[in-house]
């Protein structure tokens, strides 16, 4: 038993041992070409790459058959020299094939890139046709608001004019201090700080100016002449002062808008040697405060 | 007599020799095909992108010219078959390289216009 499994392995080792034989003696006289061996790596590199698969199908058949010739010439045992050339050959159609490949793809993603060029030109002039509408509303809007003020300083002034001519209707007068409308001695008692009723007809006025101007405030400011004592002239000038102060109130507006104060001898206006001079200096002097926005402070006579 | 014969055979193998050198007629057509690819690698720019193909063509097309003049025509027709090749090689290489060069450029300038885009957004 053991000695037919011998013998059975022994006929199994010649048979390896023949086709052993026979596999060399088909590789015999073909010896190895290392240009071959180039060639062939190259191609199976070149048509490995999907490049090459997607864009130079043509060039890569061509380089087949050059490689099949090159193993056509070798298996046909063809000189070495011949073998060689076209091993040459081969490889360098394989790396044509490569070369022209790159050149298609890139000119595919040339195309590609003209398009998206296109599109970016295209996305760069609507922003600018963007920005250049944005500014265009910009200045528009800067445009009506420079209009309205111009226009709002035009109503401002208009109604100051409004107001100031009104005052001249009072008969005020313009002063570096503003619009003064004096009210004259004849209209209080001698020595009283009494108004008579010619007056009350022209604090009326001033009333309803006040009125109609709400923003306006008032300095009242009592004077007399240089007759007679210092305190009593003091004490007749604030308490006329503030009798015209006190009907203004009667007449609805605000004490708070007023400001009384007597300055008695001390502000003439005209000189006290004379009668008429005196009589100009005992006077009330209603100022017109100018209002914080005032364009004009008066008109020039 | 024995001289005669060494001098008849001498003649024989000088022939021999001669006609297996100067094999059929000069290769002037793939002369004239090799030196066009070479100037069509040239035109594609294989002098600044090729260089080293375009060198291979020349040289082989220098050894072939040199060979024809010897009139050993065989030898210089396959080393024009193999400096046609390179020449293709050199202006394929050639105009692969331009390509990529054009391709980066272009890609250049649509991302200037891209950054540009982002710029005019951001503000």
């Amino acid at each position: 038993m053991k000695e037919i499994l011998n013998i059975t392995s022994i006929k199994t080792n010649i048979a390896i041992a023949i086709s052993c034989t026979l596999l060399t003696t088909g590789c015999a006289g073909k010896k190895p070409n290392a240009n071959l061996d180039s060639a062939r790596s190259v191609y199976e590199r070149v048509s490995s790459s999907d490049v090459v698969n997607e864009y130079s199908t043509e060039d890569l058949n061509v380089a087949k058959l050059k490689l099949d010739d090159a193993v056509d010439a070798w298996h046909d045992k063809k000189p070495k020299g011949e073998i060689n050339n076209r091993a040459y050959i081969a490889e360098k159609y394989a790396l044509i094939a490569e070369q022209r490949s790159t050149l298609l793809q890139h000119q595919a993603q040339i195309e590609n890139g003209k398009l998206e060029r296109t599109n970016a030109q295209m996305d760069l002039r609507a922003n600018e046709a963007d920005a250049a509408k944005r500014e265009a509303l910009d200045m528009t809007a800067r445009a009506e608001q420079l209009q309205q003020e111009v226009e709002l300083r035009e109503q401002k002034l208009q109604a100051q004019l409004a107001e100031i001519s009104e005052l001249k209707a009072l008969q005020a007068q313009n002063t570096d201090r503003g619009m003064v409308l004096t009210l004259g001695d004849v209209l209080f008692d001698t020595g009283e700080s009494t108004l008579r009723a010619g007056a009350i007809n022209n604090i009326e006025q001033v009333a309803r100016f006040l009125k109609k101007y709400p923003d306006r405030t008032l300095q009242i400011e009592g004077h007399t002449d240089s007759t007679g004592d210092d305190d009593f002239n003091f004490n007749l000038s604030t308490e006329r002062a503030l009798a015209v102060r006190s009907v203004l109130q009667e007449k609805g507006i605000d004490g708070s808008r007023i400001v009384a104060r007597g300055l008695g001898e001390n502000a003439p206006i005209a000189s006290n040697s004379v009668a008429e001079g005196r009589q100009r200096n005992r006077r009330v002097e209603i100022i017109f405060n100018q209002t914080e926005d005032t364009v004009v402070s008066g008109i020039d006579e | 007599m024995n001289k005669t014969i060494t001098t008849g055979v001498f003649a024989i193998l000088l022939a021999t020799q001669v006609t297996s050198c100067a094999s059929g007629s000069p290769p002037l057509q793939e002369m004239a095909l090799t030196q066009t690819s070479i100037r069509n690698a040239e035109a594609a720019g294989a002098v600044d992108y090729a260089s080293k193909p375009l060198r291979a063509a020349q040289q082989k097309v220098a050894i072939a010219q040199r060979l024809i003049d010897r009139k050993k025509y065989d030898r210089a027709k396959s080393h024009l078959a193999l400096a046609i090749v390179d020449a293709e090689l050199a202006e394929a290489s050639a105009e692969a390289k331009k390509s990529a060069l054009a391709q980066d450029e272009l890609n250049q300038s649509i991302d200037l216009m891209k950054k540009e885009i982002e710029r005019a957004q951001e503000n």
